[in-house]
């Protein structure tokens, strides 16, 4: 355990000073979307809250965000009256502009302390104190992580039920490798993880520059992942509800959270819970302490009941929570017209700005296509009309650049039904894992960020009209998985870098280039550092079969052989670099990775100097910047969505014939 | 206790991220506002550089220090020596690259676009990277000692030498790089700065390597960029004359009258060359020092914590005597604050003798000579202004070493002392986050640092040996030390009170300065305590490698 909160405290001190830095940066007009719903929620009745038109930027977020902005604008009136009036539209005073700037950085504490909540939870994970009385059953809680560690090739053949065999196995890993001086390197993780989160580069240029709320969000988000992982399953579920209704970008996480509460919550310990019962509850639930030993029919004579109860239990706090936040427009009649609102109809696909998701190389591609088509087609005599093709003449479209896609020339339209059912699909194997669990205590606790953030990248890389800072939600639950396995670390860096790089377009004056640059650049590389000096194990184990030493979390139920198999471009050499001495650092990705890390460097000389110092290149090709940088970025993005998916395919399907044996 | 510092190395890939942060924070700083933005028609410190860019590369270098049409005296002369005029030339062809309208003569004037004003930004960052930075690496370098191995890294948090060593590495470094004071004068207020402190940083680290003619150089350099480098003139000279004296290369009368005469040699030639253009005639001499030395301003300007400005609610000085009065005054008060120092350097001080048995001033010893020099200017000479507190505060952050509590203190409280002067210039949200980053950073690791040093100092052999004096000072910061915690936060204490009373308490309209008042001689308070504690600590100073006391003296507010 961390006894002194004094690296923590320096690091959210820094943080806030470098927020404050930010302060007199440019602003988007998020920052009058936000001003003028302060002036809304403050100056006018709830009845007209999702009425009001006066300003362009309507409120579209649901009810509890309008109600943080009353509360802002309680304080705000002592401020600077003038900025709650709604008529007062670009209201931009000295002391508005601070008062909205000091909000956000303020409001970050829900960031900071679920960040520190998380670091100290982190540090217990990986403790190997000598076994007390008192402390066993708490040992028993822990070890999950651990474990993973572990023995894992031994694990799959033996019968995973009995605890002893878990808890030997577990503690044997720990006495053996890098976690022998473990207060130094859990004091460094849980340090690692709380730099990653509290200085988050991307996270610093979209609240605190470009301006909007998602620290405080994603605090949220964090504080509820954190109950899960402690086996406050009800507290998790209540706190998403409430973040659903903060902002409803939420939702893609939802199936996941309904899988997660209603197989690993309600129907815990019963014949339809997880085979084994979830220890990361173990002091809240006796099915825990049982330990699975009972047979199922045991556990099911006294667990409907209780499944009944907890349903209801959940049932009721969810629909209370929604009650609360939408019941006044319920009974105002007002519904049609907050969730028109809230899912607006008839934006494109595609952003203005692409993000770096799915869509992005689908719409470079179409691009191309009808830029090539007119010119190639008359040669090979083919005619555009009856291919039912209308392509305008190439240069105009070309031009277009910076206007959203909302229509492909060539390539079929993309329905939002579509881009649903593909973020619906896409979360399957997820889901099926999440339900089958792998059978081994502390489930939950190891697996729970991981499907999370994986819901908010599969929603991110397919879903309709998203916003290149959706990537966030992902990115920041990933820290937590980052600073306990290798691969996790990978895929953060991997994701971070090109989610982060994606988000630079955002902010555009000149006067912000070297902020944007050297904030990117800096957290990237302390980023690295950092997380290399945690993972020096990534090596060969003494048996030379290739195991990635401690990167079974996001493995566990691979057999050597098959580690080797991963299709990611992450670890192709893997074997090779396994055989120099521990690494740090930059050691940390395969070449492929290096390559394409290097390749940011290109776009940006090519984005920044070479296109802005060739005039033809600017007036003939004016979109290539943006699209390159998408495309780019979209690269990284979905390599790791690639990785992550065939991971959770490959543990759904482990997952169910482990079921079926039993 | 355990603080960042101690996941922070000091092998390359950590100063190379320690050195990107500092970029970092002088980017973030220079998005504020700065000295005179948008206050026409005179402007302030940034349109004076970008007037002297404007001067320097539309004029022959001839013309630079004449009156003229178009160089007017009223209208920001340039004013420092002739190396300034070189680098506002360099910079003022990088603005005309980008942005020919910022420069053209006369026309320029109060030219404020956001496109200059990055690149103005980014010429004192490439200063930085150019000068300042690699001096400061040298610095830590020749006085810490190269950096520990990689191995030495996992043992951080035991208490071994090495350790030490490296903690006490790292926190100069730190020191040197995010100095609050410095960072929001040359990247909030606008000015280079960096370019003379870095050279006379550099001289302090040529020196301590052996190669005293380059020191002498490179300080020389430094007095050509900006004649305020004059503060650290009598350590130079005192430390140069006092090795030319006493160290074994050279004894008997003739070797050593051949090393200063090298050494007065090294100096003239040096200015030589950076006069050049201007030693053709006498006149043309005289025309570029009249720039430079402009006695007409007064003793002090607006509110420095210095002994005079602080002094005068008391005595109005400037009432009751003549400028020439108080120009001696100032110059006897000054000399007789920097004598101490000085005789200890020339005297060849330590009084022990290190190795040979003979006598020579230590490169500790010139550091701390050059903090008693420059406070003893700040403090007493004539036509101070707030900003040079940055002389002293160099010495000592490089001591951060040596002296952890008052490195980590003393420039948040310079920072503190300036705040009228940065709360004018629009540039009070950077102090804040500059002083709570620094604080949050040095705070705890040079607590512990200074008491890890008073441990030693304590049982170390030399104790017993030493006189009453040391004893006392080791006694007092002993006491000082084990009170840290409650001394400092009664400080910081204070220090918040002066900000909550000027931010909500308008002053009584008889006594518009009052909350000025009160920041200077709060401010003064712990700038007289720490040069009593610097003049002491010089005396008490061992050979080379021993421990100076490692005690600050304690910041009063009141």
């Amino acid at each position: 355990m961390i006894t002194n909160v004094g690296a923590f405290l320096q690091l959210a001190v820094i943080a806030s000073a470098i927020k404050l830095l930010l302060v007199p940066t440019y602003r988007s007009t998020d920052f009058e979307v936000h001003r003028n719903w302060l002036a809304i929620t403050h100056s006018l009745p709830i009845s007209k809250w999702y009425i009001e038109e006066t300003s362009e930027w309507t409120l579209d977020y649901p009810p509890f965000f309008a109600w943080f902005e009353w509360v802002l604008s309680q304080i705000a009136r002592f401020v600077d009256p003038a900025m709650l009036v709604v008529e007062n539209l670009e209201h931009a005073s000295g002391r508005t502009v601070l008062f909205q700037r000091l909000s956000v950085t303020v409001t970050d504490v829900v960031l900071l302390t679920a960040a520190y909540a998380l670091a100290r939870d982190l540090s217990s994970d990986d403790c190997s104190s000598p076994l007390s009385g008192e402390g066993k059953s708490k040992i028993k809680k822990l070890q999950g992580p651990r474990l993973q560690a572990g023995g894992v090739a031994e694990e799959i053949t033996v019968a995973p039920t009995t605890t002893s065999h878990v808890a030997s196995s577990g503690r044997g890993h720990g006495n053996s490798s890098i976690h022998s001086d473990s207060t130094g390197s859990d004091m460094r993780r849980s340090i690692a993880l709380f730099f990653l989160l509290s200085c988050h580069a991307g996270l610093l240029l979209v609240d605190h520059v470009h301006f909007q709320y998602n620290g405080v969000m994603i605090g949220l988000l964090l504080w509820s992942l954190y109950a899960a992982r402690r086996g406050r399953h009800l507290l998790s579920g209540l706190l998403f509800a409430a973040l659903l209704n903060l902002k409803h970008l939420f939702l893609y996480a939802a199936p996941v959270y309904f899988v997660y509460l209603l197989r690993h919550y309600c129907c815990e310990g019963t014949v339809l819970g997880p085979a084994c019962a979830e220890a990361g509850s173990g002091a809240r639930s006796p099915a825990g302490q049982g330990s699975g030993k009972g047979s199922s029919s045991e556990r099911g004579g006294y667990g409907l009941g209780r499944v009944v109860v907890r349903l209801a239990l959940l049932g009721a706090g969810v629909l209370a929570i929604f009650g609360v936040s939408f019941g006044p427009f319920i009974i105002m009649q007002q519904m049609p017209q907050v969730l028109g609102r809230l899912f607006p109809f008839g934006r494109g696909l595609l952003h203005a700005y692409w993000a770096a998701n799915a869509w992005a190389p689908y719409a470079a591609a179409d691009k191309l296509l009808s830029a090539a088509i007119p010119r190639v087609a008359p040669r090979l005599g083919l005619d555009l009309d009856k291919l039912g093709l209308q392509i305008q003449p190439g240069a105009a479209n070309m031009a277009g650049g910076l206007v959203g896609v909302s229509r492909f020339s060539v390539l079929p339209q993309v329905s939002p039904a579509a881009t649903a059912l593909a973020v619906l699909l896409t979360l399957m194997p997820c889901l099926a894992a999440l339900w089958a669990g792998d059978g081994r205590p502390g489930y939950i606790r190891r697996s729970i960020v991981r499907a999370v953030s994986y819901s908010f990248l599969s929603g991110f890389v397919f879903g309709y009209h998203v916003h290149e800072k959706a990537v966030l939600v992902a990115l920041l639950p990933l820290v937590v998985d980052a600073v306990r396995t290798p691969s996790a670390a990978h895929r953060f860096l991997l994701l971070a870098t090109a989610g982060n790089y994606g988000l630079l377009p955002l902010i555009f004056r000149p006067q912000e280039y070297g902020t944007k640059i050297l904030v990117f650049l800096s957290y990237f590389v302390v980023s690295m550092v950092a997380l290399g000096s945690i993972h020096p194990e990534m090596q060969l184990d003494s048996r030379g079969t290739g195991v990635a030493g401690d990167s079974a979390a996001s493995h566990t139920l691979l057999s050597p052989s098959e580690m080797q198999n991963t299709t990611s471009p992450l670890n192709p050499s893997l074997k090779r670099r396994a055989a120099r001495s521990p690494m740090k650092g930059a050691a940390v990705f395969g070449r492929m990775t290096k390559l394409y890390l290097a390749g940011f460097l290109a776009v940006e000389l090519y984005v920044s100097i070479v296109h802005e110092a060739v005039p033809a290149l600017r007036r003939r090709l004016p979109f290539v910047p943006l699209m390159l940088t998408s495309v780019y970025c979209s690269i990284g993005v979905l390599t790791v969505w690639v990785d992550m998916v065939t991971e959770w395919v490959r543990e759904a399907s482990m997952g169910w014939r482990k079921r079926q044996k039993h | 206790m355990s603080d960042l510092l101690d996941y922070v190395g000091d092998d390359l890939s950590s100063t190379a991220i320690i050195v990107l942060l500092a970029v970092l924070v002088r980017v973030l700083t220079g998005l504020s506002l700065y000295s005179g933005a948008g206050d026409a028609p005179k402007y302030g410190d940034y349109e004076a550089q970008r007037h002297w860019m404007e001067l320097t590369i539309n004029l022959p270098v001839r013309k630079w220090y004449t009156d003229s049409p178009v160089n007017n005296a009223s209208y920001w002369p340039l004013d420092y020596p002739p190396l300034s005029g070189y680098q506002s030339w360099l910079c003022g062809q990088a603005m005309r690259a980008v942005e020919p309208a910022s420069v053209e003569l006369v026309k320029s004037h109060g030219y404020e676009t956001p496109t200059s004003k990055i690149v103005m930004r980014w010429t004192v960052i490439a200063a930085d990277l150019l000068v300042y930075f690699p001096a400061c690496l040298a610095a830590v370098y020749v006085f810490y000692g190269s950096s520990s191995s990689p191995s030495a890294l996992s043992s951080s948090t035991s208490g071994s030498a090495a350790a030490t060593a490296r903690r006490a590495r790292v926190l100069a470094l730190i020191a040197l790089l995010f100095n609050p004071a410095a960072i929001i004068i040359d990247h909030g207020h606008f000015q280079y700065n960096n370019v003379s402190l870095g050279l006379t940083l550099a001289a302090a680290a040529a020196i301590g390597a052996g190669r005293q003619l380059l020191g002498a150089a490179l300080f020389s350099l430094a007095l050509n960029h900006k004649q305020m480098a004059l503060f650290f003139a009598p350590a130079f000279f005192a430390h140069l004359l006092g090795w030319a004296l006493h160290s074994e290369r050279h004894r008997g009368v003739g070797p050593k009258i051949l090393m200063v005469s090298k050494l007065g040699l090294t100096v003239i030639a040096t200015f030589a060359v950076c006069w050049a253009p201007y030693l053709s005639s006498k006149e043309a001499v005289l025309q570029v020092l009249t720039r430079i030395f402009p006695v007409r301003r007064g003793l002090y300007e607006d509110y420095v914590a210095n002994w005079w400005c602080t002094s005068s609610l008391l005595i109005k000085w400037k009432a009751k005597f003549p400028a020439p009065v108080l120009l001696r005054a100032a110059a006897v008060t000054t000399l007789a604050a920097g004598a101490p120092a000085m005789a200890h350097q020339i005297m060849g001080r330590p009084a022990q003798p290190i190795g040979g048995g003979v006598r020579s001033p230590t490169r500790w010893g010139l550091l701390r000579c050059m903090a008693n020099s420059a406070f003893a200017f700040y403090m007493f000479s004539y036509q101070v202004h707030e900003k040079s507190i940055l002389l002293p505060l160099l010495p000592i952050t490089l001591l951060a070493g040596e002296e952890p509590t008052l490195a980590a203190w003393l420039p948040i409280l310079a920072a503190f002392s300036m705040f009228p002067l940065l709360e004018r210039d629009g540039v009070s949200l950077p102090y804040i986050s500059l002083c709570a980053l620094y604080g949050a950073v040095m705070a705890g690791p040079a607590l512990s640092l200074a008491r890890q040093l008073h441990r030693a100092q304590a049982s170390s052999k030399a104790r017993r040996r030493s006189g009453w004096l040391k004893q006392a000072v080791t006694g007092l910061s002993g006491w000082a030390l084990r009170h840290w915690v409650v001394l400092a936060s009664l400080a910081v204490a204070g220090n918040l009170g002066l900000h909550a009373a000027r931010l909500i308490l308008p002053p009584p309209e008889r006594l518009p300065w009052l909350h000025d008042r009160a920041f200077i001689t709060a401010a003064f308070g712990g700038f007289a305590l720490t040069s009593i504690y610097l003049q002491i600590s010089q005396w008490l100073e061992g050979g080379d490698g021993g421990r100076g006391p490692a005690v600050k003296t304690q910041r009063k507010c009141d």
